[in-house]
């Protein structure tokens, strides 16, 4: 069985995923890998560290089944993996949302059957 | 047929190749026929990867493309590249290609080299070219005079439309499968053809690209031939039944949901000219709320290669020879008035049906060629419209399940444009909407094939 590091390795390889972090409900940091740096990504993980514990409140209150915050450049698409972790994806404006769910899912699957 | 499938998404080129060859060392299939398809995240790179399998294979028949998904046991993937090492000491297994001055001359060309009297004939090739920059201003610049001179003299207007749509079809931008799949019908009218329309939902300047023998052969097309007994060739579609007469098909179109509109087309070749007398962009501008791209935003979306092509309103017309009806995207394409369309509009009716896409409800239809699977221990290449992951989202995530089902494991599938396909008689199941020409059939969306090997 794959780690959630190998796991978010994987999706981080995708052309679209800029970074992958694997939160716990509690805002910890169980995994977070990163393939692309710049100045656009540094601002949105600043972001993320200041509000995530708000985000991961806000989608477990209200069971939602993902959220998205789209900045000038980045998307960051938060989607709960499992009752206790959300995965949070950023990636660019303008990626093709439909074709990057099909990675995200299967990302999900995986770190659904380590969390077994 | 037995074959075994190598998945790698990893970024770099070099490393990509070192994972593949890594997981096919441990393959227990000798190799008769290796098939390659990747994402557009390799664009630019696709011949060295070739280079590198090619160098682990040697020369042993080679086919594949570009693709938006792929689905293999058991996972559906969207970013990456996957190889398909397949053994069949009983196929007798040819991959060709041609990449003449035009489709047509192509797809003669390579008719004229394929010999094969059982078994099935997969076609390559990408139903429209987005060309690289330098080309695409100087269609962008043609378009614009072309649109021009219809607009000032409409009298002319045909004779212009003709020219564009002669330029077009000179420079390959349009390989029209109305083209390409006559030639094979007339000379093998007892063999299955499948045209895998190589598009992507959102393009790339320089692509799609085609694969054959371990050739980048870009905007050519390729054929993988198989003689075999007792392959079996599953077409189906989303749609209803066509009616017995151009105006059943057109009741039936009427009562369809997600038909808005009706109109009167004039067209010549592959362009439409006008639609209710107006230029086809203002009316489209109507039915989509969007208007057309300036050049620059147009050539902008292009580069950055997040030009979404996969729209949900559609222009459909009637065919007055086979009573087919069959669709193409409604959406601001050009940066210029007239509008070239995907089907050639020879035989077409007038009166064409403005809407979006009849996909509400038919999730499961986009798979409805896998209920027609005969023996679950052949191999089954199925080929999938990638509109229906854009339709329904993460739901299509649903196919992976059903495919694994039915088809067992020894299977593998491409997501592209929709594929079209020649059917001689004894392959037709019903009387399918979508026949651009007799036993042939072609559509903007909705069309899925198996094949059994």
């Amino acid at each position: 069985m794959r780690t959630p590091d190998e796991i978010l390795g994987e999706l981080a390889e995708s052309e679209w995923v800029e970074a992958a972090i694997l939160y716990r409900l509690d805002g910890e940091i169980i995994s977070l890998k990163i393939s692309r740096e710049g100045y656009s990504i540094l601002g949105v993980l600043h972001w993320m560290e200041r509000q995530v514990k708000h985000v991961l409140r806000v989608i477990e209150m209200e069971g939602l089944e993902n959220v998205i915050y789209t900045f000038e450049k980045n998307k960051v698409i938060f989607y709960p993996a499992s009752k206790s972790t959300v995965l949070a994806v950023i990636t660019e404006v303008g990626v093709h949302q439909q074709l990057l769910m099909m990675e995200i899912i299967k990302a999900i699957e995986s770190i659904r059957s380590y969390m077994r | 047929m037995k074959c075994q499938i190598a998945f790698t998404n990893k970024r770099e080129e070099s490393k990509a190749v070192e994972d593949l060859i890594t997981q096919i060392e441990n393959f227990n299939v000798e190799p008769h026929l290796v098939m390659v398809y990747c994402t557009l995240k390799y664009h630019g790179k696709y011949q060295k990867i070739l280079d590198g399998l090619h160098a682990h294979f040697g020369d042993v028949a080679m086919i594949g493309s570009t693709a938006d998904a792929f689905v293999s046991p058991h996972e559906i993937r969207s970013d990456g590249i996957a190889v398909v090492v397949c053994e069949d000491e009983n196929a007798k297994i040819e991959t060709l290609y041609e990449k003449e001055r035009t489709a047509r001359e192509g797809a003669k060309k390579l008719a004229e080299k394929i010999k094969c009297e059982n078994g099935v004939i997969i076609l390559h090739f990408p139903p429209v070219r987005v060309p690289g920059k330098i080309e695409a201003v100087q269609v962008i610049l043609r378009g614009i005079y072309y649109s021009l001179r219809a607009k000032m003299r409409r009298e002319r207007a045909k004779e212009f439309a003709h020219l564009l749509a002669e330029y077009l079809y000179d420079v390959r931008l349009f390989n029209l499968p109305q083209h390409i799949l006559p030639e094979f019908a007339e000379r093998f009218p007892e063999i299955p053809v499948a045209g895998v329309n190589v598009s992507h939902a959102q393009i790339k300047l320089d692509s799609p690209n085609i694969f054959c023998n371990w050739k980048d052969i870009g905007n050519g097309i390729s054929a993988l031939v198989i003689e075999k007994e007792g392959i079996e060739f599953h077409y189906d579609d989303i749609f209803p039944d066509k009616g017995n007469t151009p105006e059943e098909t057109m009741e039936r179109l009427r009562s369809m949901k997600g038909i808005l509109k009706e109109a009167e087309a004039e067209f010549v070749d592959n362009v439409i000219i006008s639609i209710d007398g107006r230029e086809p962009q203002e009316v489209i501008k109507e039915l989509t709320g969007v208007k057309k791209p300036d050049e620059e935003e147009f050539l902008g979306k292009l580069s950055s290669g997040k030009f979404e092509v996969q729209i949900p309103y559609t222009i459909n017309f009637v065919n007055k020879k086979t009573g087919g009806s069959f669709y193409t995207g409604a959406a601001p394409y050009y940066p210029f008035d007239l509008y070239p369309i995907i089907f050639d509009t020879k035989n077409l009716d007038n009166k064409i049906f403005l809407g979006y896409e009849p996909f509400y409800g038919r999730i499961t239809d986009f798979v409805r060629c896998i209920e027609s699977l005969k023996e679950p221990s052949k191999f089954d290449f199925i080929l999938l419209d990638v509109s229906s992951i854009l339709a329904f989202g993460e739901y299509a995530y649903n196919y992976r399940d059903f495919i694994r089902d039915k088809c067992k494991d020894n299977y593998f599938g491409i997501f592209t444009a929709a594929p079209c396909a020649y059917l001689p008689e004894r392959f037709k199941k019903r009387k399918y909407i979508p026949e651009i020409e007799k036993n042939t059939y072609f559509t903007g969306g909705g069309t899925n094939i198996v094949i059994e090997i």
